[in-house]
């Protein structure tokens, strides 16, 4: 199932939300994924939602403000929020202002659904 | 590292400058052409060029979309200058400026979870000057070259430090 650029995938009890090319995430384009992703977070009642960052080669600032935001949405609705498929060299911006602390990142979308926690980088 | 809050001095020769609209479909562009430079002259490798692209990206957003308010009426200066030791930036927007105090910390326990205010952080990680000038309208940041060593003990540095 895919909604605009987002592919949406049911695995388990799992939403996965990935993205069809490779993209830089950025002020440009951040409100757009953020409505597309509360939209698929609020047409469910509870979500286990995992975001795989594969396909995402930059992220800007203002990704990390919204990927917070999203977090609390998710977690006002008793759903839980995991990163996945981040680059080492972006999963060093999530260490650098500690969200790393704040989010559950795995490695890869296997992890993430095999019921795994902070597989690479914890 | 400590932000400065006067005039910066220029660091050599400028050999790039753009005065452009305010509009966020052109931060890309410059963006990809700023490192273009950067890259022919040596002074990025692959991990360089995120963290360069982060930084650029957060000052020219600032200058577009909170110095400017988007209006495209307003212009922003961007000038890109090298010695064979160091790169600076330096940005400059028509708005009435912001104080760089104002700006949340978000590293304790407490504000960890606040959805703004990690620019600055993340840009001190990576810069070695970080100047705030013209009431905050203007910002230059300055990166010096490092060796390929010194790049390795300052990656073993901040992960001893994060972890």
């Amino acid at each position: 199932m895919s909604q605009g650029t987002l592919k949406i995938e049911e695995e388990k009890n799992f939403t996965i939300v990935s993205f069809f090319d490779t993209v830089i995430l950025d002020e440009t384009n951040i409100t757009t994924f953020a409505e597309e992703l509360v939209s698929v977070i609020k047409s469910r009642q509870k979500i286990n939602l995992v975001i795989d960052f594969a396909n995402i080669e930059f992220l800007s600032s203002a990704v990390l403000g919204k990927l917070v935001k999203i977090r609390k949405i998710v977690k006002k609705q008793g759903g839980k929020l995991k990163l996945c498929g981040l680059r080492t060299n972006l999963m060093q911006i999530f260490k650098v202002t500690k969200l790393h602390k704040v989010f559950d990142i795995v490695a890869d979308r296997k992890k993430a659904t095999g019921g795994g926690g902070f597989g690479l980088f914890g | 590292m400590e932000i400065r809050k006067q005039e910066p001095p220029e660091y050599g020769e400028r050999v790039l400058y753009k005065e452009l609209e305010s509009n966020l479909a052109l931060k890309n562009p410059l963006i990809n052409d700023i490192i273009s430079v950067l890259d022919d002259q040596g002074f990025l490798d692959e991990d360089d060029k995120i963290w360069a692209r982060l930084c650029l990206d957060e000052v020219i957003v600032n200058a577009i979309k909170h110095g400017n308010k988007e209006c495209k009426d307003k212009q922003f200066r961007t000038g890109l200058y090298v010695t064979e030791k160091q790169w600076a930036v330096r940005v400059e927007d028509e708005g009435e400026g912001f104080s760089p105090d104002d700006v949340p910390d978000v590293e304790d326990e407490e504000t960890l979870g606040y959805d703004h205010g990690r620019g600055i952080l993340l840009m001190k990680n990576y810069m070695d000057e970080i100047w705030y000038f013209n009431n905050g309208a203007s910002v230059q940041l300055m990166r010096y070259k490092r060796s390929k060593f010194r790049k390795l003990l300052e990656k073993i540095l901040v992960f001893l430090k994060i972890k």
